[in-house]
């Protein structure tokens, strides 16, 4: 991830971060999304685990991890997802964004080291703060995963230095108290509040949850070193492709892509 | 037993612990140090034991079943009648000692997740009596079939919000994370009321800390009644934990009482329609700890099922899962038959409409007491009544004629 920031502050242009659920509606449509959203521009894919009871979403990503789920979605699935996407030569970043009992399930030294082989660059596990992160960090550390931690409005300056300490690669600051979902508007004192984290955190600062326009994205690429889009994307691409068939879908997952890397200039 | 509590990490061997999001990590904190200093406050202490005597009631009685225990033939059955509390059951316990510490760091609302509703009723009702303002999770399922408490918390001035899902039927589990949601979206002014042993810490010991008075009302109660001697064995019903690790806390450390939990096993463990996720579970992560949960191959939380609304919950309090390992408690499952059967049995030997989350305990006990002689005795914990669960008492009984 070190080297993308990098990259990223000589073309002086913030990051574009889409986040997806794998396997919604299926793993091969998935693998031919996350194709058109590297393609169409963004810069990091955040690959969502499936799981039952995801306590820090709303509704859009509860119910599209429910229909991964059905469709038999699971975490290695995943992980074959990741080794077929690099087979083909995508070389953006790849981040498995996941909560903890999935990995914690599947074995979390086993999952560690299959993520490395697949291709994965970092782990975002949203269940584990850290005060409990020694239990992945042991695992991912030595295999040069980045273990990307989150801070939240209600996070001190303080905690926020210690969070950036603990993880790496890149700080996801939540931009409001609340579950993820699409919202209309930043919240109040948005821009100072984000002065005060990038200068406590040691990390590159992405943010999301909420934001779901160009015009909000670019707002945030003023003050961040990336920008994360989730809920908005899954519903357009999730309402055409029942509307309009698997085509129209990844087309309006390009058409969503497009507009929004344009806008992250620095 | 030695002591195997890490009270500052709130673990209990490899279990416990705080897997949440960051968004509610400064609340936690906020609340485990305001939790310590209410402990050590008198005041707090006095007002919150001054209103369990007058407001709730206790102590509430140890009662020797007499005609009970005759009709097993063997051991003395003691029933700890948690069911005479104020709002019917134990959840106002915990319920009062949470609402106290809103107050105390001027939070305006609770919001609490419920299933059979008792711990609803009874966050309601500490919200009515401390001027806050109350909003209660349930499962759509539960609100079906518990219907009289929904009635009862909207009466009190609590407001439902009810839970539904696409495909399955919303249960407890899913009203927590409806509540953990709601909570780290209004975390400022609100509390949380955790009504069950579980969640993360410091939940698990601060719930313990409050339903302890029942063991240790017990224990006194017991050895006042028996010249000083301890019972062989003390029981209690386990969904998420709450009355049990009550009821155990004061007898842990006595070697000589066999503690016992009795667990939801619905239509039998075989079956795998149950809530008995200690015998029937594995570890994992969920709801802020890390415990026995019932989960499929890929990590994923089944749903559960229990004739009784009260244990129908895919997960354990986080220190029952360390005195399962340790055999320190034995958890053993009892089916819905069981359960119906040890309700029958209790209204008419003695008198006592039990709630269908307490006619586990009552179950276990009927059955171990039989193999017991008549000099042992055996402490259960009653932890509610059971007018609440006519409806699916009467719709158990026509199903299986």
């Amino acid at each position: 991830m070190k080297n993308l920031f990098a990259k990223l502050k000589e073309e002086k242009r913030a990051g574009l971060v889409i986040f997806l659920t794998c396997g919604d509606p299926s793993m091969e449509f998935t693998e031919k999304l996350v194709e058109r959203v590297c393609k169409a521009g963004a810069d990091v894919v955040e690959l969502g685990v499936p799981f039952s009871d995801p306590m820090a979403d709303g509704k859009t990503i509860q119910m599209s991890s429910a229909r991964a789920i059905k469709a038999g979605a699971t975490f290695a699935k995943v992980l074959d997802l990741v080794a077929r996407l690099r087979a083909k030569g995508i070389d953006k970043k790849f981040v498995l964004f996941s909560y903890f009992n999935p990995i914690f399930h599947y074995g979390t030294a086993r999952a560690a080291k299959q993520s490395k082989e697949a291709g994965v660059d970092a782990w975002l596990v949203v269940d584990v703060p850290m005060e409990e992160g020694d239990e992945i960090r042991q695992y991912t550390t030595p295999l040069g995963i980045d273990f990307v931690p989150l801070a939240a409005p209600t996070s001190s300056p303080e905690r926020i230095r210690e969070i950036s300490e603990h993880g790496s690669g890149m700080l996801y600051y939540v931009s409001v108290a609340g579950v993820t979902g699409a919202r209309t508007k930043l919240p109040d004192g948005f821009q100072s509040r984000m002065q005060a984290v990038c200068k406590a955190s040691k990390l590159p600062v992405g943010v999301g949850f909420g934001i779901s326009t160009p015009q909000m994205a670019s707002a945030v690429a003023s003050v961040a070193d990336a920008v994360i889009v989730g809920s908005k994307f899954i519903d357009t691409v999730y309402k055409t492709y029942v509307e309009k068939g698997e085509d129209a879908a990844l087309e309006a997952a390009e058409n969503f892509v497009r507009p929004l890397a344009a806008a992250l200039k620095k | 037993m030695k002591e195997y509590i890490d009270t500052k990490h709130g673990k209990f061997g490899q279990y416990g612990g705080q897997y949440v999001a960051e968004t509610l990590m400064s609340a936690l904190k906020d609340l485990e140090a305001e939790f310590n200093k209410a402990l050590k406050d008198e005041s707090f202490q006095r007002e919150y034991l001054q209103l369990l005597k007058d407001y709730v009631g206790r102590p509430t009685p140890l009662y020797y079943a007499e005609r009970l225990s005759k009709y097993c033939g063997g051991a003395r059955i003691y029933l700890k009648r948690e069911d005479l509390n104020h709002t019917g059951a134990h959840k106002i316990n915990n319920a009062l000692g949470q609402a106290l510490l809103a107050r105390r760091m001027g939070k305006r609302r609770l919001i609490a997740e419920t299933g059979a509703g008792m711990h609803g009723v009874a966050t309601a009702t500490a919200a009515a009596l401390l001027g806050l303002e109350c909003d209660i999770f349930m499962g759509a399922e539960d609100i079906r079939r518990q219907a009289q408490n929904v009635s009862r918390i909207q009466m009190l001035g609590g407001k439902m919000v009810k839970v539904s899902l696409d495909d399955v039927e919303a249960t407890l589990k899913d009203a927590m994370n409806e509540a953990l949601r709601n909570w780290v979206a209004t975390v400022e002014d609100t509390f949380y009321v955790i009504g069950t042993a579980a969640g993360p810490h410091p939940y698990p010991l601060m719930v313990k800390e409050f339903q302890s008075i029942i063991g240790r009302e017990a224990k006194r109660q017991f050895m006042e009644a028996n010249g000083g001697a301890l019972p062989k064995q003390v029981i209690a019903c386990v969904g998420g934990g709450s009355n049990s690790i009550g009821t155990f806390a004061p007898f842990i450390g006595d070697d000589s009482v066999a503690l016992y939990g009795a667990e939801a096993a619905g239509a039998g463990i075989e079956t795998g329609r149950h809530s008995a996720s200690l015998n029937g579970g594995s570890v994992g992560v969920l709801h802020g700890n890390k415990t026995y949960l019932l989960q499929d191959e890929n990590g994923q939380i089944l749903n559960t099922y229990s004739v009784s609304a009260g244990l129908d919950y895919p997960g354990v309090g986080p220190e029952h899962a360390y005195l399962h390992d340790t055999g320190r408690a034995k958890y053993v499952p009892i089916t819905d038959a069981e359960a119906v059967d040890a309700f029958e049995k209790l209204c008419r030997y003695e008198g006592i409409i039990p709630a269908l989350e307490s006619s586990h305990a009552l179950a276990l006990a009927i059955k171990n007491a039989r193999d017991m002689s008549k000099e042992d005795s055996i402490i259960v914990t009653l932890s509610g009544r059971g007018d609440k669960d006519m409806q699916s008492v009467l719709e158990y009984l026509e199903a299986n004629k």
